[in-house]
Order: C-alpha cells, then structure tokens, then sequence
C-alpha cells in the first residue's frame, strides 16, 4: 500500500513537472543555462529532453508500466536534480528552480533540496516492492497467464 | 526504450511549440557571426532613427541609474525570470542592440547567448556600452 501512494505521489510530481517545462522549451534552456552547470552546446538538448522523458517516467511510474525502467529513470532524474540543486547552493546562484516550468518562480534552495529529497526517499518502498497494486505490469503478467 | 520515447516527446513538443530552440547549435560561438559589433556612431544613428531596440544587460541597480532612452533592461543573471515579461512583444525578427557597462562587456555577451538561444535573429553588440554612450554626452533615461 505504502508503495502504491509512493509511485502515485512521485508519479503524479514528475509528471506534473514534465508537462510544466515541455510546452516553453526557450524558457527551459535559460533556466539550465543559469545553473551553469552543463557545457553550453548541451544545454538546449537538455531543455528538449528533459521534460520529455519526466513525463514518460511520471505516467509509467503512475500507471505502473514498466515499474522497473520508470522507478530507475525516476529516481536518476532525481538525483539529478540533487545534484544540480547542491550545486547551486555551492555555487551562491541566487536562481529559479524551473522544477515546475519557469512560472512558478520558486528559488533554488534548501527548501527545494528537502522536497526533492522526500521523493527520492518516497521512491524506497517502490524499490522493494515485488508486487505492485493497481499496476499495468501486473495486469498484463494476468493476460498473458 | 522509455528514455528513448521521452526524448522523441521532448523532440517532438519542441517542434511544435511556439519558440522552438535549435537542438544541435552551439550556444557560445559568437566567433561564428552570430552577431555583428557596432560601434558608437552607428549605435546613435540607430537611436535616432528608431529602428532598434537598446538591451541593457548591467543589473538593475546600475541600469536604474542611469540608462540609454527606452532601453529594456535584462541582466544576465536574471535572464531566465525576466526575459518572458518581455517575450510577448519582442518578435524574433527585431533588431536588437544588446549593451553593459563597456568592454569585455561580458554580460552583453551572455545575454546575446541566450537571446540567440531564443529565436532572436537581428543581433548587435554595442561594446562600447553606457561607457561610450554616457562620455559622447548622448541622451540619458533615469
């Protein structure tokens, strides 16, 4: 049960996050430039890419699709973003998260760290979970039996 | 194959949206001609004659002290927060003139980076910046 609320709260968040950044690719790309932390010439892939696959990760982890890839990618694109936040602190950048788009104007901050650090712990039960409720693997494992 | 199918979404919703950024373009080559240095005389023929619009890249403090007329101020560090207040009437094809303090006038440069990262095409570097500007005795906006 503990995972099942874990998957669809993570879930539900990257999606969000996803669907927030993917329609203003421009916006996006000045958001990561001002973390300067990516050579430039990667940073409008990443701007491109990015909320791409949140989005393809935050539905399968909602759905429980492909649970193993998507727990993987979401808890990478995670800790990505830890880091990416950690360093912005290092380095005193005084700069938007762009966590949720660029509208929101929420600052990098400790704030921030201590939320994405929350879903990176929530992400546990789902790793040690053999049988996932309400999930589209275990649907299809029926249909297939 | 899901990060596969994200990154084709990603691909895919950059095509269709309305500023769609180059995927496979340096951001940082201004060796490239990505945009032409002007200096002083043409910088206030352009003023003039109205046909550009001045970008001042210094932060706000130094841009509310003192800045060229009708100029828009977008500080580099800043770029991110400010630039989309401006975005609904700054259509790609304008001629912009970008500015800070002076040479190396590195801040104009960062802001010409992102600009051009956002579609913008007509591109000037005004190196001389309020420096130049300030001395000739030219108009001043506070």
């Amino acid at each position: 049960m503990l995972a099942l609320c874990a998957r669809f709260l993570v879930g539900g968040v990257i999606l969000y996050a996803g669907l927030s950044k993917i329609g203003d690719p421009s916006a996006m790309a000045g958001v990561i430039e001002n973390y300067r932390l990516l050579p430039t010439n990667l940073v409008n892939p990443a701007a491109v890419i990015l909320p791409g696959i949140e989005i393809v990760a935050g539905f399968c982890l909602l759905e429980g699709f492909l649970i193993r890839g998507s727990r993987l990618i979401a808890t990478a694109l995670i800790l990505l973003f830890l880091g990416a936040i950690l360093w912005a602190i290092a380095q005193g950048l005084d700069i938007e998260c762009g966590c949720f788009g660029t509208s929101d104007a929420e600052r990098v901050g400790w704030a921030v760290f201590a939320r994405d650090f929350l879903l990176l712990l929530l992400l546990v039960p789902v790793w040690f979970t053999e049988k996932h409720l309400f999930a589209l693997d275990e649907w299809l494992a029926k249909q297939r039996k | 194959m899901l990060v596969l199918f994200g990154s084709l979404i990603g691909i895919a919703a950059n095509g269709l949206s309305r500023e769609p950024i180059p995927m496979l373009r340096s951001l940082r080559d201004s060796d490239k001609g990505e945009w032409r240095e002007i200096a002083l005389p043409e910088v206030k023929k352009c003023f003039d004659d109205g046909s550009s619009l001045f970008v001042d890249a210094r932060d706000p403090n130094e841009f509310h002290g003192g800045h060229i007329p009708a100029a828009i101020n977008i500080p580099t560090k800043e770029f991110a927060e400010i630039y989309p207040q401006y975005s609904g009437f700054l259509p790609t094809e304008m001629p912009l003139i970008v500015y800070c303090q002076g040479d190396p006038c590195e801040e104009s440069r960062d802001v010409l980076v992102h600009l051009r990262a956002f579609g913008h095409k007509d591109l000037v570097l005004f190196p001389g910046g309020w420096t130049e500007w300030q001395a000739a005795g030219y108009p001043v906006e506070k």
